[in-house]
């Protein structure tokens, strides 16, 4: 005979999770298999579908273009995470260690503000700054670089952009985690004649490697798919497309669809998931973290 | 207890909330709810009859984000002309997206979930889109209309409106190739665009200019390539992607070949600025202080930018063809306005953009309307009060319109040419920047369209 408590409280598990897991159900798992269907298919979305096996995936993989959108994508999720993750945790460590609690509070609304400012308006602003004569940064260093018109520069003003927008959420859950750190452990290592770097090195970062590792990872999920900034500060408002030198692979999913090659980009859209889980994978090896609640 | 009952309750409503919210879509919230509906007399229902048979019909048209202001002045300004629909229809214009590649994914997106009648009475799009269009079936064959009034139209329109055996609209904006030009600087430098006949001479007129005014340019053409400009130079020079069977040969295409070329050959000039990109804040500002003095491009540039960008230039701009060799074609043909067949306004919009397009008192007052359409009739080219100078642009201006329009001829584009256009110019791209040279960059355009496409016609 069962347990009346648990079963009562099986009930109340399902009750609860029931209509996220229905709507996750609805509109995200079914839509999913319906697009891993379709990725081996040929389908404008009108019309017969027609099997073509795994020639989407083939196709996809045998184009340079692919891969070289594939690396500009490491390249913009590297060059922002490496910068992020320090300045990040400089201005975390700064703000923690020597501004008092209440001040804490204007610095972290000060450092998100960025990302609260919407992603269309802070790229035509990129756009003017990077300009080539009029351009704010031009004019300081009193040079004349076409960061957007050449095709050797065009990367700078996008990892600049999104460095810019994601920084305050670093510093944001870099501090948040710092806060855990408890004042009296940081004491005893000051006691014990640790200087500021060994603080960090042999207290603060053990402490905080769970919240750096849930950074990385998130920040990974997210960044891998970054498809916005590039998009809006190289393209014009009648440009045909973003530029093979600057585009990321995402760009490959939404030409597709663009261009009416729904197959193709499902194939697109799961190759990037894969990609995806593999540096998910191997991050949650490297920080050891099986995930769920220790018991 | 209680907090288990509370708890079982807010879910539910949230769910119930979050399903209905699903659930709804236009045509239901439209519905009235009858559960509140008050039950009503049949005087009231006679009354509520009389008052459903007033009812304005909507009608509905897709733009992209830059038209939709313009198609509520356009109509604004039919309206006035033919005060009779004023009482009958209301339009009402939607944003379909960005581009047209936007609103050709929503419609198709649409077909895919079976939502046609759902669609836009009218839905605009560029020429590139309508080979796709016509292979969807949804929309309207309106050959009666030029059946009836082809005689009056330019003849160049009229085959613009035609694909395979089918008439599929009216033109929102023909996209005449036209070089724009400062005249008082071209004259300074003794320099006369209409006889200017090859490219050769083309980057000899920059250089006259360049004697006189050294910092400027006749053009500008960086490494992030425009599409619009490409596909005008290969309706100039017959290129194409595809061959009649839809096979890719644009690595073997001597005119794509040359196109190409022709950018670099601009660039390597010095005529042409290789940093300043269309619709920049930079681009704006030199060409209002000289430092960029013509465009070869297309009249929708000189109509619709030129006297926004440039409010204070009034008489400084003329309009030439390009030159000879290249002369003919268009960039990217038209912008149409097409109507769904399964709307159930179908004819009532082919009867309004008909007169919207093809009458006289129509042509007239949307040129002298707020954003100066140009006509499409060929005997608004004999009215003076048509062919007169206006506060910004010189008589010249309609007579070379009138040229250009009659030496249109369109790219001949595929169910496939949003894909096949940006892999194209993100080779051109490749190609100017030096990353690849022609051939290659040619080839890897090919190998792309073949792996992507497979058949232009697929």
């Amino acid at each position: 005979m069962g347990n009346p408590r648990k079963k009562k409280d099986t009930k109340f598990i399902f009750l609860l999770l029931g209509p996220f897991c229905l709507l996750h159900l609805i509109f995200t798992l079914i839509p999913a298999a319906f697009s891993f269907v379709l990725s081996f298919f040929k389908y404008r979305g009108y019309g017969e579908a027609t099997f073509v096996g795994f020639s989407n995936y083939l196709n996809l993989l045998k184009m340079e273009s692919t891969w070289r959108q594939m690396v500009n994508t490491m390249i913009y999720y590297v060059l922002h995470l490496i910068p992020c993750l320090i300045i990040g945790f400089a201005f975390a460590y700064i703000v923690y260690s020597m501004v008092g609690k209440r001040a804490q509070r204007i610095y972290k609304a000060v450092f998100y503000l960025p990302q609260l400012c919407a992603t269309v308006a802070a790229s035509l602003i990129f756009a003017v700054l990077f300009g080539t004569k009029v351009g704010v940064i031009n004019q300081i260093f009193n040079v004349e670089i076409p960061w957007l018109t050449n095709l050797n520069y065009i990367k700078t003003p996008i990892i600049v952009l999104i460095i810019w927008r994601t920084l305050g959420w670093y510093f944001l859950i870099l501090l948040s985690g710092m806060s855990t750190v408890s004042p009296d452990l940081i004491d005893a290592a000051r006691l014990d004649g640790a200087s500021r770097l060994q603080q960090i090195r042999y207290v603060i970062l053990p402490i905080m490697k769970n919240i750096i590792s849930f950074l990385i990872i998130t920040e990974t999920m997210s960044s891998i798919k970054i498809y916005t900034e590039p998009a809006l500060l190289t393209s014009n408002i009648t440009s045909t497309a973003i530029p093979i030198a600057a585009a990321p692979f995402v760009n490959v999913i939404v030409s597709n669809l663009e261009g009416g090659q729904f197959g193709m980009a499902s194939a697109a859209g799961w190759l990037l998931f894969i990609v995806i889980l593999i540096f998910t994978l191997l991050y949650m090896l490297l920080f050891n973290e099986r995930g769920g609640v220790k018991e | 207890m209680k907090k288990k009952l509370i708890t079982t309750l807010l879910c539910t409503a949230i769910a119930i909330g979050l399903f209905s919210g699903c659930g709804s879509d236009s045509t239901d919230s439209n519905e009235p709810n009858k559960e509140e509906t008050p039950e009503v007399s049949s005087e009231e229902n006679n009354d509520k009859e009389t008052e459903e048979n007033t009812e304005k019909a909507i009608i509905t048209i897709m733009e992209w984000d830059s038209g939709v202001d313009n198609a509520i002045k356009d109509f604004d300004v039919f309206f006035e002309t033919f005060p009779e629909y004023k009482d009958k229809v209301e339009i009402e214009v939607v944003t379909g997206g960005s581009g047209p590649e936007d609103i050709m994914e929503t419609m198709r997106k649409m077909m895919a979930s079976g939502e046609q009648e759902n669609m836009p009475d009218i839905i605009t799009c560029n020429w590139a889109q309508v080979p796709e269009y016509y292979e969807m079936g949804i929309i309207r064959d309106v050959s009666e209309v030029y059946d009836e009034h082809g005689d009056e139209i330019i003849d160049g329109v009229v085959n613009l409106m035609k694909y395979k055996d089918q008439y599929m609209g009216f033109p929102a904006e023909v996209k005449c190739k036209i070089w724009a030009y400062r005249k008082d600087m071209f004259e300074e430098a003794g320099v006369d665009p209409n006889e200017v006949t090859t490219v050769e001479e083309l980057i000899d007129a920059g250089k006259k200019i360049q004697e006189v005014y050294p910092e400027s340019y006749i053009e500008n053409y960086t490494e992030v390539a425009n599409g619009y400009d490409l596909f005008a130079y290969f309706t100039g020079n017959d290129a194409r992607l595809a061959d009649d069977e839809g096979n890719y040969i644009c690595a073997s295409d001597p005119g794509v070949r040359e196109a190409f070329e022709f950018y670099s050959t601009m660039r390597d000039s010095g005529v042409v600025s290789t940093t300043i990109q269309d619709f920049s804040e930079e681009w704006v500002a030199a060409l209002n202080d000289g430092t960029i003095c013509s465009q070869v491009l297309a009249d929708w540039f000189a109509t619709n930018h030129l006297p926004n960008y440039c409010p204070d230039m009034g008489g400084q701009w003329g309009y030439a063809l390009w030159p000879d060799e290249i002369a003919k074609g268009s960039e990217s043909g038209a912008k149409l306005m097409m109507v769904n067949n399964s709307s159930p306004e179908a004819d009532l919009a082919v009867e309004m953009l008909t007169k919207f397009c093809y009458t006289e008192e129509s042509a007239k007052a949307l040129y002298k309307g707020p954003r100066g359409l140009i006509p499409y009739l060929k005997a608004s080219y004999k009215d003076p009060e048509i062919t007169a100078a206006t506060d910004y642009w010189g008589e010249d201006r309609m007579q070379v319109l009138q040229e250009a329009m009659e030496i249109l001829t369109v790219y001949p584009y595929t169910p496939n040419s949003t894909l096949e256009q940006s892999i194209i110019v993100q080779y051109l791209g490749e190609y100017l920047s030096g990353t690849k040279d022609l051939d290659a960059a040619l080839q890897a355009a090919e190998d792309d369209m073949k792996a992507q496409i497979g058949n232009a016609y697929d």
